[in-house]
């Protein structure tokens, strides 16, 4: 049935022999890949002599070729440009909406633990409804809200990542506020300022890191799917979700066109995946001891 | 028994406030269908007078008292854009949803937990990394492109599967509860069930295949941290077979956290429905909305988001519940 | 006449209809034919508007008093057999054919035709939905009164003549329901309407897809199609799929650009249907920028419309004359020498405009099929004359809210042959009782004339008068330029190779009737 088990499991505890590059060759792949995409995309005006938005008829659904490396797409525009400026918004919302939610999230988690009684039972109760919106479907709700558009699109994904984080600094937070030597020095006068420039924050930091790194996945494929769902970015922005979407018709005709856009995705999103692995593996105390 | 009922009479707590939300959420913004056509084609006083039969022109106070009072009534209202209850959009629409969405749950277990216990007892050899590498890989590719991918080689290409709707509409089939899978087994009707079943497996296996990874790093990470407790060394030690250890001792612990996930993952599952539901063209409620959303026909978005969030808040509440069944450690205390 | 004479007569007459069996029996009946609609409303209900696909179901499984031909652009007999009008054109009166049932088997009488056509303003009737009719569908405001004379006899009387009253007749608003349905159904009549068309309603799944079955009882014989399924797609992409993947026979709604391929195709052939779809931008003139006729003459020169055609529309248009199709009565065709591609000129008028280049403009448009192609074609057409040009895509809602709004520059749209009668698209574009939010056309120092041009030529009785007015209508249209005209579609309709009697005409109006259509093996 399972015909790994008749291999004998190592006997444990093994301290892991492999070097420190070995264990983290994975993420240091997506990390490099990671810092190169977002070059691309930064830096992309000098990487392409195309313009990405202008429409060029006598140069529609060319192939793959020197010149265009990823080809043409109906409007005649250089496919491989687009894909350049593509990443902008979706890593820009991807950034932006993690730090919004980072901000927010430790704020409201921190005043909920530190303060506790009514605000806390508020602000926590309000995490839980939101979270009771499956994630897509509450993105989805705000942008019919507000309308379309890259901000409202940021605003959208920001808000359903809030709870993820609230919730996860007010359980640290508390376990922190109630460890003996804070209770004493709390006893002793010392005010919370204090208490969150000194414990509250070193402590919060590497757990955030690893939640961070884990949201922005959720935060780019959200993203992606807005787009996709043409709820976000409008045209003709280049955008990858959008140009999937828009390709699409063209996947019997020229399927260079959404098949481009869409590996940039699995790209970006399969490095920010390991680099988020890479993270967890070296700063969960935890998981390190099993590796 | 206690617990239970705490969980049961927090439900309609969280429901009301999730329908507080949306109609706040979807009245920051002003317009709707109706105005948007009554503004092109009528006069004021006839705009008046429509806006009047809607209770448009009432204070948003006491439009949010009328939409509260209906909706304990369990009236969900009218569609804007066609005047059909929305109950009855609902129960055209969310079946096929929970179907697909449920489908795949099953998809993604079986996959992921079986990738996760592979990777698990290979633990730090090449078939791990490979099967973690593939599980990473999964759940980086963007669910949409998954479906376009699966519509191009299994529909077009090789047309073993259809492309697109629910089931063969030509088929002759009897509508109950319009979960179909439970109508056609029901009615015994064996060509309707294999064309309905022919049609739900494209989409089911995308929104699987995608979220197995999930499932699959989850079941490795949990099996890993039984297989090297004091629990299952013990087991070991008293000379078990390799295959009854892991099954029998590990896996069943390590279920645990994998049945809350589930419950968690729901809500993706249920997103990656709309998602395909699109590129698949199936009916339900990821159509329902985007079509709500497009011709601002906030009703029926309204209904949409409030449904799809009671699903949602049920199923999670079953996971807690079964969770608290199933944990030894929960029940003793 | 010599006995081998009378031989030989019968031997060509053996002959000939050996001749003809083959083409008769070619027809077969028999078999399903799936449509691929761009959408389906959640409802049936014919009183309102909710898109196109809901309009292909209901086409076929009602019909009114009257049908149009939307080639010869002339009424023909529905459920109406005859009918006669007063010579003041005011009064008409009906007489039903003899013997017609609705698909349940009741009836079709004078009483049921009253209260079908009169039921959108009849707040007793059970099917009524306080709050939804809002179109003004088959012309009741300008009614008088209409009665039924006797049970196979229905008297309309107008206020005043209406040229189109007949075609109003043939809307689907104007469709005759069965009142055993309206009242069983009552307000959920949309989810289950009973009709007297060609075909009846088998099942309906809402905003999803409608099955449809031959009506034996129709007054014209049995439909050839078994059945019909009437499928709502999200987009184009995904009904290329169905096409490519055999599931879908036929539709209007997939990529021109996919044409060359499918014409390759062994199971797959295009049809080219005529040019009844206009393709305009709409200038504000409410405006301070498209306000100014000069601007808007800029624009019209400033377009380069055969690579509009070429490459927006992948071939599938023709050059524009006039907001009337070539088929229309009183069709101009002097039009077409002013929507020329000439950039110098363009550039004059914007000096003679007094406005400083590089003058800013929002365009808007539908984000979907082939607009946003248009969009950046024309946009690049404008920057090089002298403007900056801001490009809005927005979702249908969206986009049919700020037209409604006024607050929109220019915006491209389009206007179907709905109803075959010059005064369909020229009174929406240019009356003041119908005030378009789009050019705001009711500002124009034009306007007063243009009103008076256009009652007169509805209640014009006579062909010649019209055809005259409406030359007129459409020079002064022309003069100050409020819609800038792009193209004439030809839309291809895609159908599957065995299916056969396509009616390309209606399909390009997007009001097909499938009675017709057959499947050859």
């Amino acid at each position: 049935m399972i015909p790994a088990l008749t291999i004998p499991t190592p006997p444990l505890p093994v301290p892991a022999r492999r070097s420190r590059w070995r264990r983290y060759e994975l993420s240091l792949v997506g990390g490099v890949f990671f810092a190169l995409v977002i070059f691309a995309t930064a830096f992309a005006p000098l990487l392409t002599p195309y313009n990405p938005e202008l429409p060029n008829v006598t140069s529609r659904f060319k192939l793959p070729s020197l010149q265009h490396p990823f080809g043409t797409d109906d409007f005649g525009r250089d496919v491989l440009a687009r894909v350049l400026y593509g990443g902008r918004p979706i890593l820009f919302t991807g950034f932006a909406s993690v730090l919004a939610a980072l901000v927010v999230g430790i704020l409201i988690g921190t005043v909920g633990a530190l303060y506790r009684g009514w605000i806390d039972l508020l602000l926590m109760r309000l995490m839980d409804v939101m979270l009771s919106f499956p994630s897509v479907l509450l993105a989805i709700l705000i942008v019919a809200a507000l309308g379309t558009g890259l901000a409202n699109m940021i605003v959208a994904i920001t808000f359903f990542m809030v709870p993820v984080f609230a919730r996860l600094v007010r359980a640290i937070v508390l376990t922190l506020v109630y460890q003996d030597y804070v209770l004493a020095a709390r006893a002793m006068g010392a005010g919370d300022l204090w208490l969150i420039r000194r414990h509250i924050f070193p402590n919060l930091l590497p757990p955030m890191i690893v939640q961070a790194s884990a949201m922005l996945a959720v935060a780019i494929s959200t993203a992606t799917a807005l787009n996709f769902l043409r709820l976000g970015v409008e045209p003709p922005t280049p955008d990858w979700g959008l140009m999937v979407a828009d390709g699409q018709r063209l996947l019997f005709d020229a399927a260079h066109v959404p098949f481009f856009p869409g590996l940039a995705i699995t790209l970006t999103l399969l490095s920010v995946n390991f680099i988020g692995d890479g993270l967890r593996d070296h700063l969960d105390p935890k998981l390190r001891r099993r590796l | 028994m206690k617990y239970l009922f705490t969980r049961l009479l927090w439900l309609p707590v969280v429901m009301w406030a999730v329908a507080t939300l949306t109609f706040i959420t979807l009245r920051i913004v002003p317009g709707n269908y109706i105005e948007s056509v009554a503004n092109q084609i009528l006069d004021p006083e006839q705009i008046a007078r429509v806006q009047a039969i809607w209770g448009l022109d009432r204070p948003i106070t006491e439009q949010y008292a009328a939409f509260m009072s209906d909706l304990v009534r369990g009236d969900l209202g009218l569609s804007m854009s066609s005047g059909i209850p929305l109950s009855r959009l609902i129960f055209e629409r969310m079946p096929p949803t929970i179907e697909l969405a449920l489908v795949a749950m099953v998809i993604s277990t079986g996959i992921g937990m079986a990738v996760g216990i592979v990777s698990a007892v290979t633990h730090n050899r090449l078939v791990d990394y490979a099967t973690r590498t593939f599980a990473v890989l999964w759940l980086s590719l963007p669910l949409f492109w998954v479906a376009m991918m699966l519509i191009v080689i299994f529909a077009v290409q090789l047309r073993w599967m259809p492309a697109s709707g629910r089931i063969d509409a030509r088929l002759d089939y009897e509508v109950i509860t319009n979960f179909m899978l439970i109508d056609h087994v029901l009615t015994g009707n064996r060509a309707a069930l294999s064309s309905f079943v022919h049609h739900l497996i494209l989409p089911a296996l995308a929104i699987g295949l995608t979220s197995s990874g999930f499932v699959a790093r989850l079941t490795r990470s949990a099996m890993l941290e039984i297989v090297h407790s004091d629990y299952v060394r013990t087991a070991r030690a008293k000379g078990l077979s390799e295959r009854r250890v892991i099954l029998k001792h590990a896996l069943q612990n390590a279920l645990l956290p994998i049945i809350t996930l589930q419950g968690l993952q729901f809500g993706t599952l249920l997103g990656g429905a709309v998602i395909t539901e699109i590129v698949f063209t199936r009916p339900g409620m990821g159509r329902m909305l985007l079509d709500g959303i497009l011709k601002r026909d906030f009703p029926v978005v309204q209904g949409a988001v409030m449904i799809v969030a009671f699903v949602y808040v049920v199923i999670n509440m079953l996971v807690d519940i079964i969770y608290h069944v199933v944990d030894p450690r929960l029940r003793h205390s | 006449m010599s006995r081998r004479r009378t031989l030989s007569w019968w031997l060509a007459l053996l002959a000939l209809s050996l001749l003809l069996v083959p083409a008769v029996s070619a027809q077969q009946t028999g078999g399903t034919l799936v449509v691929a609609a761009e959408s389906m409303g959640d409802s049936l209900e014919n009183g309102l508007w909710s898109g196109f696909g809901t309009v292909n179901v209901l086409d076929n499984i009602g019909e009114g008093l009257v049908r149009s031909d939307f080639v010869s652009g002339e009424p023909t007999p529905g459920l109406a057999e005859s009918w006669t009008i007063s010579e003041d054109g005011l009064t008409y009166v009906f007489t039903l054919r003899g013997g017609l049932t609705f698909h349940d088997g009741t009836p079709v009488t004078a009483e049921a035709v009253v209260r079908s056509l009169t039921r959108d303003s009849n707040e007793s009737d059970p099917a009524y939905i306080a709050g939804m009719y809002m179109f003004p569908g088959h012309g009741t405001t300008n009614w008088e009164s209409l009665t039924a004379t006797d049970a196979s006899t229905v008297t309309l009387v107008l206020k005043t003549p209406d040229a189109t009253q007949l075609h109003r007749l043939a809307r689907p608003s104007a469709y005759i329901l069965s009142p055993a349905a309206l009242d069983a159904q009552g307000a959920n009549i949309g989810t289950a309407p009973v009709m007297a068309g060609p075909f009846r309603l088998e099942r309906f799944v809402p905003g999803q897809e409608a099955v449809l079955a031959a009506f034996d009882g129709y007054w014209a014989g049995r439909p050839f199609l078994d059945q019909i399924i009437i499928r709502a797609f999200p987009d184009e992409a995904s009904i290329l799929a169905a096409l490519e993947a055999g599931e879908v026979q036929f539709t209007t709604n997939a990529p021109f650009l996919s044409v060359p391929r499918l014409q390759q195709s062994d199971n797959i052939r295009v049809e080219v249907g005529p040019a009844l779809v206009d393709l305009f931008i709409g200038a504000n003139v409410a405006d301070e920028v498209t306000g100014n006729r000069d601007i808007r003459l800029a624009v019209n020169y400033a377009i380069n419309r055969d690579n509009i055609i070429l490459a927006g529309l992948n071939g599938f248009g023709e050059l524009p004359a006039s907001i009337l199709s070539p088929t229309d009565l009183g069709f101009d065709e002097s039009g077409r020498s002013i929507s020329t591609y000439n950039p110098d000129l363009a550039r004059e008028h914007i000096a003679k405009s007094g406005l400083a280049t590089p003058i800013a403009i929002e365009l808007a448009y539908e984000n979907n099929r082939f607009w946003p192609v248009l969009a950046e074609l024309v946009k690049a057409d404008l920057e090089a004359v002298g403007f900056t040009v801001t490009l809005a895509g927005l979702d249908s809602g969206s986009f049919w809210g700020k037209v409604a709004d006024g607050d929109i520059q220019l915006s491209i749209n389009q206007r179907s042959t709905f109803v075959p009668d010059p005064n369909d698209k020229t009174s929406i574009l240019h009356s003041v009782n119908s005030p378009g939010g789009q050019t705001r056309h009711e500002l124009l120092p034009t306007a007063a004339e243009m009103d008076a041009l256009l009652d007169a030529a509805l209640q014009a009785t006579d062909s010649a008068t019209r055809v005259e007015l409406y030359r007129q209508i459409q020079a002064l249209a022309l003069a100050e330029m409020p819609y800038i005209y792009l193209a004439y579609l030809t839309p291809p309709v895609f159908v599957a190779d065995s299916v056969q009697g396509v009616p390309v005409g209606a399909a390009a109006a997007g009001r097909a009737t499938l009675r017709e259509v057959y499947l050859s093996n």
